[in-house]
């Protein structure tokens, strides 16, 4: 019986202790002597422009900080009833008497699309083509204009010209900001004098006082599965909305009558109706569309999901997916 | 504390590490010009790096680690090489196959030893021939002693299982020829 362990060793030793190396040690010192100076050189090279280069950068950022405009905004809120309501913008001017209703002297788009001032101070805005408001960070209080982030405060005159009343708005920029040049004006044109407190005279409100028309393929307990932008999308077994689901089921009783669960709460009975083809919400005044599909074998529930989405932004609602389960 | 290597202590080591270097390389990577590129870079980098060397411990597990880490780049480049068609040539591939050994059963062992996985191989030379105790190939490897034993055992148990059946018989395994510690 052998020792192989031991012999491994006696066998490894007879195989390669003829081998020797051919390099030398001079060669590899030498090698290592010359190359050691070469990084030397290399880091120099490389190091001094790279700290000259981070100065410059840090020295620019400090400098933009410390020469950077930060204007008052601290002021109290008074009120001034004429700017309350939307004002559309159409045109950005040097001076305020450059403005000539007739001829824009901005010829490209305007940064600024549509900016609602709403009363006690609060504003909107809307900077994108689409001109959809979006809550801001903008305040407003007597003669001025407040953004907190960039910590500027741009006066406003409003004057009427040729029957039509036009804010003009000083837009501080990072001209004004870092370069301290003087900001140019936003021109915006009165819409309209509206409280848009919440927003709620945009928003849109369904017919709800639908007829009771029965649908017995309805009634039933239905848990939701998935999410989707169209029912199209829908594929069973395949959950494409990622993350938890808001609504979780549907109980569907006769006559109209239903209540439902949330992630977090329960849907009362009597927070929702249906008729057939519709599911309404009095309360906020949605009425969505359902629509029953039979998919590989089991019965789908497609669910318009009529959000604050769909009834202040105009967004096309998607759909709650819900699987029949009893 | 550790300074820049003088010259004369580099000779020193050199002379005293050179060869089990260049045996170990060749031993893994079947090619004396990869063994010799292995041990070049190896030396390069002990010398450049000296001044990082701990001298309460001892010199040769920091030696291998640093000469088992650039064998292995040497050997992935080569399969990246061998992917591309640019194989390197690996002229003196059966140099170490030119010593005959004295009897068949030494030969089959020898072929099995070279069919072992990189990893096996690696452990096999470090202990069996460099003569390093198995927790200085922890250290050399990175890994805790019962891993490294594990390791050898397992190298061990693949090298038995294929000689199963050629009249050679594995013994105990692990720490029976330098021990452990």
């Amino acid at each position: 019986m052998e020792q192989s362990n031991a012999k491994i060793g006696e066998l490894m030793k007879t195989k390669l202790d003829q081998s020797v190396p051919s390099i030398t040690f001079n060669k590899v010192w030498n090698k290592h002597k010359s190359r050691n100076r070469n990084i030397l050189g290399l880091r120099r090279v490389i190091a001094i422009p790279s700290m000259a280069l981070i100065g410059l950068v840090f020295l620019t950022l400090v400098g933009f900080k410390l020469i950077a405009i930060e204007d008052k905004i601290d002021y109290p809120f008074i009120n001034d009833q004429q700017v309350i309501g939307k004002w559309q913008a159409v045109d950005c001017v040097q001076n305020i008497n450059d403005f000539n209703p007739d001829k824009k002297s901005e010829q490209g788009n305007l940064f600024i699309k549509a900016l609602v001032f709403i009363k006690e101070g609060p504003m909107l805005k809307a900077f994108d083509g689409s001109g959809k408001l979006e809550p801001s960070t903008f305040t407003w209080t007597e003669g001025m204009v407040l953004n907190k982030q960039d910590k500027t405060a741009s006066k406003y005159e409003i004057k009427a010209i040729n029957g039509t009343t036009y804010m003009f708005l000083e837009s501080k920029g990072g001209d004004y900001i870092y370069l301290h040049r003087k900001p140019p004006y936003f021109v915006l044109a009165k819409v309209d004098d509206a409280d848009y407190s919440n927003n709620k005279l945009t928003a849109i409100e369904d017919k709800v006082d639908y007829p009771f028309v029965d649908d017995p393929q309805l009634i039933g307990i239905w848990k939701s599965v998935d999410f989707v932008k169209t029912i199209d999308e829908f594929e069973p077994g395949v959950i494409s909305c990622k993350g938890d689901l808001l609504l979780t089921q549907f109980d569907i009783a006769e006559n109209g009558r239903m209540s439902g669960l949330t992630s977090g709460s329960e849907l009362p009975e009597g927070f929702l109706t249906w008729t057939q083809g519709l599911i309404i919400d009095k309360k906020h005044k949605t009425a969505s569309q359902y629509k029953i599909k039979e998919l590989k074998g089991d019965t789908y529930l497609f669910y318009e999901w009529k959000s604050g989405d769909y009834s202040y932004w105009r967004m096309t609602p998607e759909y709650y997916v819900l699987k029949k389960v009893k | 504390m550790n300074k820049i290597i003088t010259q004369d202590q580099a000779e020193a080591i050199f002379r005293d590490h050179s060869h089990q270097i260049y045996r170990a390389a060749l031993f893994l990577t079947k090619s004396p010009t990869l063994a010799d590129d292995i041990t070049q870079d190896t030396f390069m980098q002990v010398f450049r790096k000296y001044h990082s060397y701990d001298p309460a411990k001892p010199l040769s597990p920091w030696i291998y680690k640093i000469a088992l880490n650039i064998t292995r780049k040497t050997l992935r480049k080569q399969k990246w090489f061998f992917l591309t068609k640019e194989v390197q040539d690996n002229e003196g591939r059966n140099l170490v196959e030119e010593v005959v050994l004295k009897n068949e059963q030494d030969e089959e062992l020898w072929k099995e030893i070279n069919k072992l996985t990189q990893k096996s191989q690696e452990i096999i030379v470090m202990h069996y021939y460099s003569g390093l105790k198995l927790n200085e190939i922890a250290t050399v490897l990175g890994i805790p002693l019962g891993t490294c034993k594990s390791r050898l055992n397992a190298a061990l148990n693949a090298l038995s299982k294929q000689l199963h059946g050629k009249n050679i018989i594995m013994a105990d395994k692990g720490d029976d020829l330098y021990g452990t510690i």
